[in-house]
């Protein structure tokens, strides 16, 4: 029973961004303890941001964990109420696996699952912005095959196929120009889509190693999605006839149509430097560029023309970010001891905060605890990240004119518990 | 059991550090009052400061008062209460209203009134349930600048009747003084000019009209006869009067100007139909564009019917051609070429209107049978072609006499098959003349109250300019708005009053010159994202 509620929150792995936009980077315990930094650790958590690093890895190694994010934002709005959001507990995973063979095991194998982009929002009821949005849950898992090779004692490289599954579920109100009524809209559907990384490790000194990891961009594409509208007043006369013409395939006072929408997941290039001080102490630095200027906008395609268009486009225009990382990890017998700050500049341009990525800037300290009993060992992490009060009195407008998200200041911070188990062998 | 009981706790009690933890607390937008003292604002005015909507005051229509709306903006810099003169329940519809109940088969609104639960309680003279709570809200309906100090006003007047004890004689002015308002808003004038343009300028539509003023005098009125134009003296002195007394005490405030009569449905409404200028919407009345039609006459029809007109069609400044009208059509008939009859032609021709230039005319029935016809004296009614530019319909006509069986009686020319005249009435009109007259007086009225507001240090809405924004823009603020009847959202089906969004854009400029002249950040209402309504339909 147990397990099985175990495997259940693992599918239901909502996420919800914890880093900037909806990049979510907790990519294993040791890590997060470490203010996110750690591209050039031989370790298998390694995999999906550097799989370079694991060919300095001894033999092969199984690392799975999970996190659970607490994130509140608050919207002060324009007109002086304040609003907050009631996010559920998201609890994004991972799951890496590498296996050695060949001579001194140089060459590795590997899987590993990861939840690296995913956004889950949920506003409180009736508030100001629900016209943006009620709550989005978007979840992104890549699965990567990945194999790796140690060239020689300094040298190692890494590559790894990625295929995406996902999900975009989203739900807003739309204000009908009648009457102050709103109508319920929710667009649903899976997402897949294909890419690749490639990483190299490089032992400068025996106490030091840099590590530099590329990963390419997926689109996500929806291809089959369903938007529904449920709640669609029924009025009499010409005003009912427009507001029927508004919704495709009416039935009683709901309406659906098919849509398609493409998601571009940014591509990273990710350096980072790994310097053991002693045997007890090692300390890391990271820096992570995201090119986030592929996400120019968010647009969804109807089969079926939605209030007389079949396109429905919000402008991005998100701009490319250099995130900065620094960590360190002190280790007395088999307990080790870590601590780290990150700082992630925002990919959200003034005036183009919206309801389901109200971004800024994020400042976040960590702390981690782990202990080995020889082969395993057991680590918590935890994250604790601000984002201050930032102003989006006067949003950017799409070509219709309309604000890209509501007018007021957010604020976000979020509390970051994770838990994983590694096995070495 | 115990056990789990205590883990639950536990759980919940960590849980709940937790999110505590990560709590943003986020500050509220900067918002201050500066200096203001809003424990007691008042809201001066008729009834558009009183919340009238749908041709009537109710419930409903009064919580959406634009002082309604600012007074919840100024809670949230400290404001006080706000109370309005609202109606028990029961009686919750007040004065009655008018209300979308159905569609024509043509797609036509049908418009009827509602008369359940009303608050009247003698239909003659007209009186509604009294109201001794605290009040805030001090429109009137009805009220003008020239009544504000006349001691028996309230006697004349049932919506300020009801709000002072039984047989009580005192001026608006000793009224509103006695509140003791630390802030006001004051939004008067309109009806100064209002009863003459919607009454087409006719001095007969008005039945209780005062007879004290000289034909030649009208249509200015130095004693406030209904249906007259206030006298620019009269206004100023009254304007200063009340201004002066809710000063008194050092109260700040705003005034706010007089909008162009021609921003509002009610005059403009069948002119742009006429025009053309109306956008495509599936709320146009049909039948109204049958107006459009012209009519087609040969030259001996137009002979006969010039010779019919003959006689009625007389200028006021003596015999001789008439100036070219400016903005005439040219695909219409031409200009009126001569005093003595309507210039008809052979070939199209516009409607034939009666301007009722001057008060004791006659005109007979057999002339225009829709006319007021008891007008004894001289007689100077000219008999024209109507310029859809400069002449306007009133949307009472729309009502009264767009129907399908008067046009087929040659409404606006003459019945084809007996030949009776069949002209637009004069109440049914607000000929160029008279638009001039309300012009005239809205002008002077409005450098009045820019003055008052300079002399005093009030804050200025400028409403003239924010209606014709409105009409420029068809949006303010980035909200989608315009003075459309029933489809721009924000007149409401009196074509005269504002909805609930439009009272709540007024709110936000009068909130914005407020700001703008004492310093505050008052917030402004988001009337995108509550979605405020505008006419409600069905």
């Amino acid at each position: 029973m147990k397990r099985l509620s175990f495997t259940i929150l693992g599918l239901c792995a909502y996420l919800w961004a914890e880093a900037g936009g909806f990049q979510v980077v907790l990519q294993g315990v040791r890590q997060t303890g470490m203010g996110n930094t750690g591209s050039a650790l031989a370790d298998v958590s390694n995999m999906f941001y550097n799989p370079g690093a694991i060919g300095f890895i001894e033999g092969g190694g199984v690392a799975a964990g999970v996190n659970a994010i607490f994130g509140k934002t608050e919207f002060a709005s324009l007109d002086g109420s304040i609003y907050k959001t009631e996010n559920p507990v998201s609890t994004p995973f991972y799951l890496h696996a590498a296996f050695g063979f060949g001579k001194n095991k140089a060459i590795k194998a590997g899987l590993s699952v990861v939840t690296p982009y995913g956004s889950t929002v949920k506003w409180e009821d009736g508030w100001i912005g629900k016209t943006y949005l009620e709550q989005i849950a978007l979840r992104a898992i890549y699965i990567q095959p990945t194999v790796a090779y140690r060239v020689n004692e300094k040298f190692s490289v890494g590559a790894g196929f990625q295929y995406m599954t996902g999900s975009v579920n989203l739900q807003r109100q739309n204000a009908l120009p009648v009457n102050g009524l709103f109508v319920d809209a929710e667009l649903d559907g899976k997402a897949t889509g294909m890419g690749w990384n490639l990483g190299v490790a490089y032992k400068l000194f025996d106490e030091v190693t840099l590590g530099l990891a590329y990963r390419s961009k997926i689109i996500a594409k929806v291809e089959d999605g369903t938007a529904t509208f449920t709640n669609i007043p029924s009025l009499g006369g010409p005003v009912g006839a427009a507001i029927a013409g508004n919704f495709p395939n009416l039935s009683g006072s709901t309406a659906s149509t098919k849509f398609s929408s493409e998601l571009p997941l940014p591509a990273v290039l990710t350096a980072g430097v790994t310097w053991k001080y002693s045997d007890n102490l090692l300390f890391n630095f990271d820096a992570r560029y995201t090119f986030w200027s592929a996400y120019k906008e968010l647009a969804f395609n109807f089969t079926d023309p939605v209030a007389g268009s079949n396109t429905s486009i919000s402008p991005r225009q998100y701009q490319d970010r250099i995130t900065i990382g620094a960590g360190a990890e002190y280790k007395k017998g088999g307990l080790a001891i870590r601590g780290g700050t990150y700082f992630d500049p925002s990919p959200v341009k003034d005036g183009f905060m919206t309801a389901e990525t109200p971004d800024a800037n994020t400042f976040a300290g960590t702390l981690g605890l782990g202990y080995s009993f020889g082969k395993v060992s057991i680590d918590l992490g935890g994250i604790y990240l601000t984002r201050p009060t930032r102003d989006n009195r006067n949003p950017a407008t799409d070509a219709n004119g309309n604000f890209v998200g509501p007018r007021g200041d957010f604020k976000t911070k979020a509390v970051v518990g994770t838990f994983g188990v590694t096995f070495n062998f | 059991m115990k056990l789990n009981i205590l883990k639950g706790t536990l759980a919940i009690s960590a849980s709940a550090f937790i999110i505590g933890a990560c709590a943003p607390k986020i500050d509220p937008i900067p918002a201050n009052k500066g200096s203001l003292d809003l424990s007691k604002y008042i809201a001066v005015g008729n009834s558009l400061t009183a919340g009238v909507a749908d041709n009537g005051l109710y419930n409903e229509s009064m919580r959406y008062s634009y002082p309604k709306f600012i007074a919840e903006q100024f809670k949230l810099v400290g404001g006080g209460e706000f109370h309005q003169a609202l109606f028990n329940d029961g009686q919750q519809n007040g004065s009655g209203f008018l209300k979308i109940t159905g569609w024509s088969p043509t797609g036509t609104p049908v418009i009827s009134q509602e008369t359940n639960n009303l608050a009247v309680v003698s239909p003659s003279p007209l009186r509604f349930a009294r109201y001794d709570g605290p009040l805030n809200n001090y429109g009137i309906s009805g009220i003008r600048v020239v009544d504000v100090t006349v001691p028996a006003y309230s006697q004349l007047n049932p919506f300020f009747e009801r709000l002072l004890p039984p047989l009580t004689t005192k001026s608006y002015v000793d009224f509103v003084g006695e509140a003791n308002a630390t802030f006001f808003t004051c939004w008067i004038g309109n009806n100064d000019v209002l009863g003459f343009a919607t009454s087409g300028g006719d001095p007969n539509a008005n039945p209780i009209r005062s007879n004290t003023i000289a034909p030649t005098q009208f249509p200015y009125s130095t004693d406030g006869s209904l249906g007259a134009i206030t006298n620019i003296n009269v206004f100023n002195a009254s304007y200063d009067a009340l201004i002066n007394k809710l000063t008194a005490n050092g109260a700040k405030g705003v005034v706010a100007t007089i909008p162009d009569v021609a921003s509002i449905p009610y005059v403009t409404l069948i002119n742009q139909q006429i025009r053309g200028t109306l956008p495509t919407f599936p709320f146009i009345p049909k039948s109204a564009t049958e107006i459009t039609v012209r009519r087609e006459f040969t030259a001996s029809e137009a002979t006969l019917l010039n010779f019919i007109y003959q006689g009625l069609t007389v200028d006021p400044d003596g015999p001789g051609p008439l100036p070219p009208i400016p903005g005439w059509d040219p695909d219409g008939a031409g200009p009126i070429v001569g005093g003595t009859n309507p210039g008809l032609i052979a070939g199209n021709n516009r409607f034939i209107i009666v301007k009722g230039v001057a008060l004791s005319s006659t005109i007979p029935t057999s002339i225009c049978p829709l006319c007021s016809t008891d007008l004894p004296g001289d007689l100077r009614v000219i008999v024209e072609q109507m310029d859809a530019a400069s002449d306007f319909i009133l949307l009472p006509a729309q009502q009264g006499l767009l129907t399908p069986t008067n046009f087929a009686n040659g409404l606006g020319f003459v019945n084809p098959t007996t030949f009776q005249p069949q002209p637009f009435p004069d109440w049914s009109v607000l000929d160029e003349q008279e638009v001039n007259f309300v012009r005239n007086a809205t002008n002077a009225y409005n450098a009045k109250i820019r003055a008052v507001a300079e002399a005093k240090g009030l804050a200025l809405v400028d409403a003239d300019a924010l209606f014709n924004q409105i009409i420029r823009n068809r949006s303010i603020d980035g909200v989608q708005v315009s003075t459309d009847f029933i489809s721009g959202g924000l007149f409401s089906l009196d074509g005269v009053h504002l909805t609930p969004k439009g009272y709540a854009i007024v709110a936000n400029q009068i909130i914005k010159s407020i700001n703008a002249k004492y310093g505050t950040s008052i917030p402004l209402i988001d009337i995108n994202a509550r979605n405020i309504r505008g006419v409600l339909f069905p």
